[in-house]
């Protein structure tokens, strides 16, 4: 192998080393992108969720305490619409979040609530037997509202988790870097001794030897290792001092 | 010294090592692409061209003399050690980079101590790549890359000899190339074989191979966090306590009694010096373990007291109970086993037994002298008479072995570390045994001792493997030039 193409290797075995850890590099940011993007958005979700669970428990509440002090079904609609909206967003949870264990709980709740609420519905209570009404619902109605905010509160506390693999995977989208710099350092050492070895010392010697000859007639002996252009320069110039030679003595 | 040439052949076996992250690579993408696979890839990147550098410009020939030998041997221990922390480094997690140093010389030198707490966190790739760094460094890993090249003269007996201590040469009557192929034969084909037997007594093929490496080599990185007991298994327990204690033979004679050759493991006195030391201490700590009532029957002493025995012999360090607690006997039994390990030529470390043996007789033959001034008494080893320097060498070696491991405990005691914890780690450190007994026991890990004990431990493992002389002579050389 010739020096050029020595040369071009080596370089290119830098270039191909940072490249490759630039490249590892890009795919941990990538992935570390992706993991942050759909942690963001299934923490928003969450909270959305969470909020339109909320308000839709609230329409009903707001509802019902119209129905009781009308005393007339007046917010019949209100009631369905706040049902339809909690329904939904607890369907959406189940399948955005997959928190399933706070999920069925939401639903358990839910359900308790609506059986409070169709008895009153049902039954039409009176004023007399409404207090020992009013306490049941404050139960449920409480149940159900604490089961929203656990799910809320859980689903926030896994991202925890999450966060923490976000850390794993940001020291791996940057390390690469590091370490292959450190290489890459390395392989410049090494890259500057040899270049030193091969191809400086031995062109150093043959102008000291060819410098001692023209001098002084110092006989041109240089040892070159390898069989690239610089032995065959060294190779060149003994031949031409050896014609020299013969051209003298003739 | 001729470095370009030293460099040469440590990039050839940072080649092999980076054949083995390729490896775990793959193994990462057969698991599904886990954390492991980006890490291992790039570590396999980074070592491939390391290791190909040199070659670019020093080509090949020109033999090495021994001073370029040691520097071959040492440095190439040296620089698998640090290629093969960077997988380690990259994947991140327990690894800081004293950790990661820590894991690696410990996989290399196949001591199998761990700082990691939690083993199975590891992904797929990771655990591969860990019980691969214990295969490479069973065999040695100049010894790899001596059998896979055709043809590199007198330079494969140079570093052959520098790799293979000259006891461990003993049993051949081969040349170079032939012993080197005996020895690649024999760590396959056991390999192989625990392997089959392990996946047939109910381990996964990952599990079985992980294991396998790590017992031929005489590690001690298993797969699981709480070692062999988790599989509670008395099967896989009886077959991993056979192939440790073969794994502590010397490979000439398993070769040759395999092949009925007449230098086989029961003509061998050293053989049989190992197998009776191995029985005599299992028996003692089992009668000591029942006795005090650790066990309640003798048969579970047995099954968990010869276990630890032979794992503490052979270096490997397997757990299948946490010993440190075991009876004050036991515990000096087993340290005394983890000071004189298996023989030469195999993959233990430590003092070993053909050293032991020797140093007795050469006492007797003393104590014989004595009474008889005049008498020509000479010192024989399986039927061989002894040059007076190979005991010489031998009687040195347990000296500087003592004294490096009386300066190892000072130096861990210094840390705040009790006497048991800061001997027995010594002990375990130098020769390659991986558990020791209190604070360092079986079941603990030593990700919790600080940085400066975690590399004096990896200075000890790495002077243990190369057989101290291996790896002092580097720098005394340096220091005469």
């Amino acid at each position: 192998m010739g020096i050029r193409e020595k040369i071009r290797l080596g370089f290119l075995s830098l270039g191909l080393l940072l490249f490759f850890s630039g490249v590892i590099s890009y795919f941990e940011l990538n992935r570390l992108s992706v993991s942050t993007q759909s942690m963001l958005g299934a923490s928003l979700r969450n909270m959305e969720l969470s909020k339109t669970m909320l308000d839709a428990v609230q329409d009903q509440n707001t509802a019902l305490l119209q129905m009781i002090v009308s005393g007339t079904r007046n917010s019949d609609s209100l009631l369905v619409a706040g049902r339809q909206r909690f329904e939904t967003a607890v369907g959406e949870a189940g399948t955005a979040i997959r928190d399933l264990q706070r999920v069925d709980s939401i639903y358990a709740a839910s359900i308790r609530y609506n059986e409070v609420v169709n008895s009153y519905l049902r039954d039409s209570l009176t004023h007399d037997n409404m207090g020992g009404f009013v306490e049941i619902y404050k139960t449920s109605y409480s149940a159900l509202t604490s089961s929203i905010k656990n799910f809320m509160v859980s689903s926030q506390r896994a991202m925890d988790t999450k966060a923490k693999r976000l850390e794993d995977n940001a020291y791996r989208a940057t390390i690469p870097g590091f370490v292959a710099l450190l290489i890459a350092i390395v392989i410049v050492g090494i890259f500057y001794y040899f270049i030193n070895l091969y191809y400086i010392d031995p062109v150093l010697r043959i102008t000291g030897g060819l410098k001692a000859y023209l001098n002084s007639r110092i006989p041109f002996k240089v040892t070159v290792e390898g069989r690239d252009e610089v032995y065959r320069l060294k190779e060149y110039i003994e031949s031409l001092i050896d014609q020299l030679k013969s051209r003298r003595n003739e | 010294m001729r470095w370009n040439i030293v460099l040469r052949y440590i990039g050839l076996i940072l080649l092999l090592d980076a054949v083995f992250m390729l490896l775990a690579a793959c193994v990462s993408l057969l698991d599904g692409m886990d954390t492991g696979f980006y890490p291992l890839l790039q570590s396999f990147l980074l070592t491939s061209i390391l290791g190909a550098f040199p070659l670019i410009f020093v080509s090949k020939g020109g033999s090495v003399n021994s001073q370029e030998g040691y520097a071959v041997v040492t440095g190439a221990w040296l620089m698998s050690c640090l290629a093969g922390m960077l997988p380690y480094v990259l994947w991140g997690g327990e690894f800081s980079f004293v950790n990661a140093w820590f894991e690696s010389v410990s996989g290399f030198s196949t001591t199998g101590s761990t700082i990691l707490s939690d083993v199975e966190a590891l992904p797929k790739g990771m655990l591969f790549w860990r019980a691969s760094t214990h295969w490479l460094g069973g065999m040695g890993v100049v010894m790899f890359v001596l059998v896979v090249l055709p043809s590199m003269g007198s330079t494969k007996m140079r570093l052959s000899s520098v790799e293979l201590s000259s006891m461990a040469k003993d049993n051949f009557k081969y040349r170079t190339q032939k012993i080197l192929q005996i020895l690649l034969v024999v760590y396959l084909g056991l390999t192989v074989s625990e392997t089959i037997l392990l996946r047939i007594a109910g381990m996964s093929w990952f599990d079985a191979v992980c294991n396998s490496f790590s017992t031929i080599a005489t590690g001690g990185f298993c797969t699981r966090n709480t070692s062999i007991a988790t599989f509670g298994s008395v099967w896989i327990e009886t077959i991993v306590l056979f192939f440790m204690a073969v794994s502590g033979l010397h490979f000439g004679l398993i070769f040759a009694t395999m092949t009925g050759k007449s230098n086989n493991l029961f003509k061998s006195e050293i053989g049989r010096y190992y197998i009776a030391s191995l029985l005599g201490a299992g028996l003692l700590v089992t009668l000591s373990l029942w006795l005090s009532g650790v066990y309640p029957t003798l048969g579970s002493s047995l099954r968990y007291g010869l276990f630890q025995v032979v794992s503490v012999a052979s270096t490997t360090g397997f757990a299948t109970a946490d010993s440190s607690a075991w009876p004050s006997l036991s515990v000096i039994l087993m340290l005394l086993m983890m000071i004189q390990c298996g023989c030469a030529g195999s993959t233990a470390g430590g003092v070993k037994c053909d050293r032991v043996l020797l140093s007795f007789k050469a006492i007797r033959a003393m104590m014989i002298r004595r009474q008889h001034p005049n008498a020509v008494i000479r010192v024989k080893l399986n039927g061989v008479i002894q040059d007076a320097s190979m005991v010489d060498m031998a009687v040195l070696f347990i000296l500087l072995y003592g004294a490096l491991l009386a300066l190892g405990t000072i130096f861990i005691a210094a840390f705040g570390l009790d006497l048991e914890t800061s001997f027995s780690m010594a002990a375990a450190s130098m020769g390659n045994v991986g558990v020791g007994f209190g604070q360092a026991g079986s079941m603990n890990n030593f990700g919790g001792f600080p940085a400066a004990v975690k590399v004096l431990c990896t200075v000890l493992m790495l002077l243990g493997r190369l057989e101290i002389f291996g790896f002092l002579q580097l720098f005394l050389i340096r220091w005469r030039k």
